[in-house]
């Protein structure tokens, strides 16, 4: 009898602790932090508005390109406007963005495609796809796009009324980037690091008519002044090829002069002011130390390069777009907060003041006014 | 206390009381030793897993049966885990006590780790004195050699319905004096299957996804004069793999070489009740190749690692240990000259039991020396309380660090040599809770932990990326453990095992198996060097907050089946948790079924993988399988 009513009270012992471990459980799945992720709610901007179109290029892999829009009439940014209108991720890297006939263009490259949208709505018209690592375009007319690609030696030719590429131009060297059409001729530059020419290329037959002699190799960045003299960028640290700026005057096929980097600096990002009697530009130092980088500005006419920046980039970070708003007078640049968040575009005005930050996609790396 | 022991004692006269034959037994020895006092939450991977997963890689266990997050960057490819919200650096790989990361990565890639070449498997969920990560390791290991006149040998032949076929083949031969076991594994796989790519809105099926392995394991014993064990663990492995594309590119013709000859020599002495001691070296060989034929790049690094160490355990009386380890550790990049990085230190653990017969205590201190860092000294103090019989709780409290890898220090373009070691502190607390009454076995464990980690370093770039110390990430939440058994029929006679020398474990019952597993994981940022910084209180990128799995199964016979779900939560892509992967379930099955005919015995196993057909992604852009299956035999010849 004492040895049932043991067992009983074992059982009765082993329900308790059953029913404690079940409370405990139950305790643990509903007293923690929420799942369900809270994202920024997604609107699609009136595209009737002034403002600033944002490529936020994403962070390398992982397929999260986005646009971003700064309306100038009531100072608010939407985010991931992509997204929210076609429910499907951008791409993987985008590098570029143009409008033409009310249709952005965007290059995506390292998903080997240019993405055509609706600018009103945001819609995919279409993907044009193979298109080999798209880097930057320059338009020729409203039917014709160059477009630079990264690891083919080509420039290919679109035809924004088909959206289809109906040419390429065949080159010395992968890595084609900028270009610029002056005059009837398209210049472009060369980011190899064997090649320390830029091409002038016919665009009406799209063949190449000259190659045009640097001071240092690896052209990335082409600008034109006030005077008609091309800008040249070139370098590439990372290989070891030093970075210089080349004047060129394009009739003459002359270097006018040329500035030497340091060994150490890394100048990517090539803009002039409204005037085109001054430049800017960025330098970087990915180590995110204080030295070498931020914005740079200089006039055309100065003998040496800019030693301070004038806006310096804060510890940590540096700056990855630039774009000057010509018609509010004010510098825009973004932090890409390292590219695993979200990137900040901060607004400066002229003399390099801060006026405020807005926070947009993931590498923001192209601004676009419109 | 008394009233469990009177049932336990009542328990087994009720046995000897039903057995009316008398046996003989033969001599027996005994080789299991004392079991080390854990003071942390330590998992060992059952047998009957490891020997069902005889034809998979460890990461497809781990992500089943264990609270360790994987990431996985796709069938077949570079698989690593997270333990507790740590980085993939954090956590360490030990085969035979060495820590094996690769010294460029400080990663060890699991899909590359073919369970068949290991006898045990367990996890520990926390750094201590025997794992120096900061947050917890797998602990890989072989049967210990036993000196007595012994044969056999197996093979294991294993087919996946992507294609994928293995095949093992181990012998083991020892007598009084000498120890040897051998194990080959080759695979070759396709690694073919369907899935629907969002991005293209099409149906699409693996491409250049195809990899092979081989894998050459060797123990090698020697007993001198019945005193002094030499031994020799050496391990070859090769794994040439191609990448598939994501869902997001077009193509990809990227494709991995890995090689890796491991090597380890320790001499044990013949020690004393009072005294042991055991001398280490080990030579790592790790061999890295990368080509993208698209962009013309080709990449190789060759490293190589010799850690060694010196340890004493000294044993002053029945409750008071002293364990002291001399140690050091070179890393060579072997094609780059003069980025090495070399560290020299001690540590030492006293170890204090039964203290008012229910207390244990142990202290910890480390120092550490290198060439190129400045090491902080770190410590630990461990207790641990028995309550009762089967009641324990424990808790912890340390200090560690992880010194940066070579690919961080050195890395072209990118590297950082002005990085510092990660600096934790942790605290940790839980408790172990085991009940046996009549036919019902329940084990409960569970832990509550918090880290704390300065100077985390975190890769930030797109174009050059580089690393940078310049976080405070940290980690708390929950860990559950929760196993439940009854026999439901016993059996007299018993039935044939899958191996001879864990037969027995083998018993002759009809039972019911079930285990819950629950990890919460809050990992966030605390502090950050970069301004407005939108990552502050934000869940780091690829921990998820919940896992839960849960298996139900039985054994009957010869017979052992079981069913395994599990729940992996939201993943956020993003440090600002501004985008992030929905969660996903898998559904899975697994059985095996042990049988034995005239001397050959061994196993039939199936498993059926995610049988809900769900898509799901563990990283982005890479789908994994959907509905899979595999089949393997075991073959036993004593």
């Amino acid at each position: 009898m004492e040895s049932l009513v043991k067992i009983k009270r074992h059982i009765l012992s082993y329900h308790k602790l059953v029913f404690g471990i079940c409370c405990f459980f139950i305790l643990c799945l509903s007293s923690c932090v929420k799942d369900i992720p809270n994202p920024d709610i997604k609107t699609i901007p009136n595209a009737s508005h002034k403002g600033l179109v944002i490529l936020n290029e994403g962070s390398y892999a992982n397929n999260n390109a986005e646009i971003s829009f700064l309306d100038f009439e009531n100072n608010t940014i939407s985010n991931s406007i992509f997204n929210t209108a076609n429910n499907k991720s951008l791409g993987d890297v985008a590098q570029d963005i143009i409008l033409v006939n009310g249709k952005y263009y965007i290059t995506i490259n390292n998903s080997n495609k240019i993405m055509v949208i609706n600018s009103t709505t945001f819609k995919e018209i279409k993907t044009i796809k193979n298109s080999s690592n798209p880097r930057y375009f320059l338009k020729i007319n409203d039917s014709v796009l160059y477009v630079s690609s990264l690891y083919s030696n080509s420039i290919f030719v679109l035809n924004t009324n088909q959206n289809e590429i109906i040419h390429t131009i065949h080159l010395d060297f992968s890595n084609t980037e900028k270009m610029i059409l002056f005059n009837g001729k398209v210049y472009a530059t060369n980011w190899n690091t064997s090649c320390n020419f830029i091409y002038q290329i016919n665009p009406l037959t799209h063949l190449i008519e000259d190659k045009i002699t640097l001071a240092g190799f690896a052209a990335h960045e082409i600008e034109m002044d006030k005077n008609g003299m091309l800008w040249v960028m070139s370098g590439n640290k990372y290989q070891n090829t030093n970075s210089y700026f080349t004047v060129i005057n394009p009739a003459t096929k002359q270097i006018m002069k040329s500035f030497s980097f340091a060994k150490e600096q890394d100048p990517f990002r090539l803009v002039f002011n409204k005037t085109r009697d001054s430049l800017y530009f960025l330098q970087v130092n990915y180590q995110g130390q204080n030295t070498n980088n931020g914005l740079y500005k200089m006039s055309i006419e100065d003998t040496f390069l800019p030693n301070q920046a004038f806006i310096p980039a804060q510890t940590n970070s540096y700056f990855w777009a630039l774009g000057l708003d010509t018609i509010h007078n004010q510098i825009y640049l973004s932090d890409p907060k390292g590219f695993n968040q979200s990137s900040a575009v901060l607004k400066y005005d002229l003399q390099g003041n801060f006026i405020q930050s807005y926070k947009a996609g993931i590498g923001a790396n192209t601004f676009l006014f419109q | 206390m008394k009233r469990e022991l009177t049932i336990l004692c009542l328990f087994f006269v009720q046995q000897l009381v039903a057995q009316d034959t008398t046996h003989v037994l033969k001599n027996a020895v005994i080789y299991e030793q004392k079991k080390e006092i854990k003071f942390a939450e330590t998992q060992p991977i059952p047998q009957e897993i490891i020997h069902n997963f005889q034809h998979a890689s460890l990461q497809q266990l781990l992500e089943m049966h264990t609270n360790v997050f994987v990431k996985n960057y796709g069938i077949s490819t570079l698989s690593t885990i997270s333990i507790r919200g740590s980085s993939a650096a954090q956590t360490q790989v030990n085969w035979h006590g060495v820590n094996i990361n690769n010294a460029t990565t400080g990663l060890t890639d699991f899909s590359t780790l073919a369970v068949s070449l290991f006898d045990n498997i367990d996890i520990q969920y926390s750094s201590s004195f025997k794992n120096s990560s900061l947050s917890g390791s797998v602990n890989l290991d072989d049967n210990k050699p036993v000196f007595r006149r012994y044969f056999k040998t197996k093979f294991a032949l294993g087919y996946e319905s992507l294609q994928n076929a293995s095949a093992l083949a181990s012998v083991l031969y020892s007598d009084q004096v000498v120890y040897n076991k051998t194990k080959i594994m080759v695979s070759n796989a396709q690694n073919l299957y369907s899935f629907y790519n969002e991005d293209k809105e099409e149906m699409q099926t693996t491409m250049h996804a195809k990899s092979k392995q081989i894998g050459v394991m060797n123990d090698f014993a020697i007993n001198i004069r019945s005193k002094h064990i030499l031994s020799l663990s050496s391990w070859l492995q090769h794994t040439q793999r191609e990448i598939p594309a994501t869902t997001f590119e077009q193509f990809s013709a990227k494709e991995e070489a890995i090689s890796s000859f491991k090597n380890i020599i320790e001499f044990k002495p013949k020690g004393t009740d009072y005294f042991s001691t055991t001398s280490s070296l080990a030579t790592l060989f790790d061999f890295y190749n990368y080509a993208d034929s698209t962009i013309h790049l080709k990449s190789n690094v060759h490293t190589f690692t010799l850690p060694y160490s010196q340890t004493v355990n000294f044993k002053f009386n029945r409750n008071n240990y002293l364990y002291f380890k001399l140690m050091g550790r070179s890393s060579f990049l072997l094609n780059q000259s003069k980025n090495d990085l070399h560290t020299i230190g001690f540590n030492a653990a006293f170890t204090r039991e039964n203290i008012l017969q229910r207390i244990a205590i142990k202290l910890f201190v480390q120092k550490e020396f290198s060439n190129i860092f400045s090491l902080p000294l770190v410590y630990s103090i461990s207790t641990k309380v028995k309550i009762k019989y089967g009641l324990e709780v424990y808790a912890n409290f340390s200090t560690n660090y992880r010194m940066p890898t070579l690919n961080e220090l050195y890395y072209n373009p990118g590297g950082n040599i002005d990085l510092k070691p990660e600096k934790s502190k942790n605290i940790e607390s839980g408790f172990h809770y085991f009940k046996q009454y009549h036919q019902h076995t329940l084990n409960v464990s569970s832990a509550f932990y918090k880290r704390k980690v300065d100077q985390w370093i975190a890769w930030y770039g797109n174009a050059i990326l580089t690393p940078h110390n310049i976080q405070q990430v940290e980690s708390k939440g929950l860990e559950m453990n929760l196993n439940y058994d009854v026999v439901l029929k016993k059996y007299q006679k018993p039935v044939g095992g899958f191996d001879i020398l864990i037969a027995s474990k083998y018993p002759s019952y009809t039972l019911f198996k079930s285990s819950i597993l629950y990890a919460y994981t809050l990992s966030t940022t605390k502090q950050s060097a970069i301004a407005n910084d939108y990552s502050i209180d934000k869940q780091i990128p690829y921990v998820p907050r919940y896992q839960f799995k849960m298996s139900v199964g039985f054994q009957h016979k010869n017979l052992e089946m079981h069913f395994v779900q599990t729940y992996t939560g939201y993943r956020f892509v993003t440090t600002d948790e501004s985008q992030y992967l929905k969660p996903y379930a898998t559904s899975n099955l697994w059985a095996s079924y042990h049988y034995r005919f005239q001397a050959l015995k061994g196993a039939i196993n199936i498993r059926f993988n995610n049988i809900l057909n769900n898509s799901y992604q563990s990283i982005v852009g890479r789908v994994m399988p959907g509905r899979n299956g595999t089949i393997g035999f075991t073959f036993e010849i004593p």
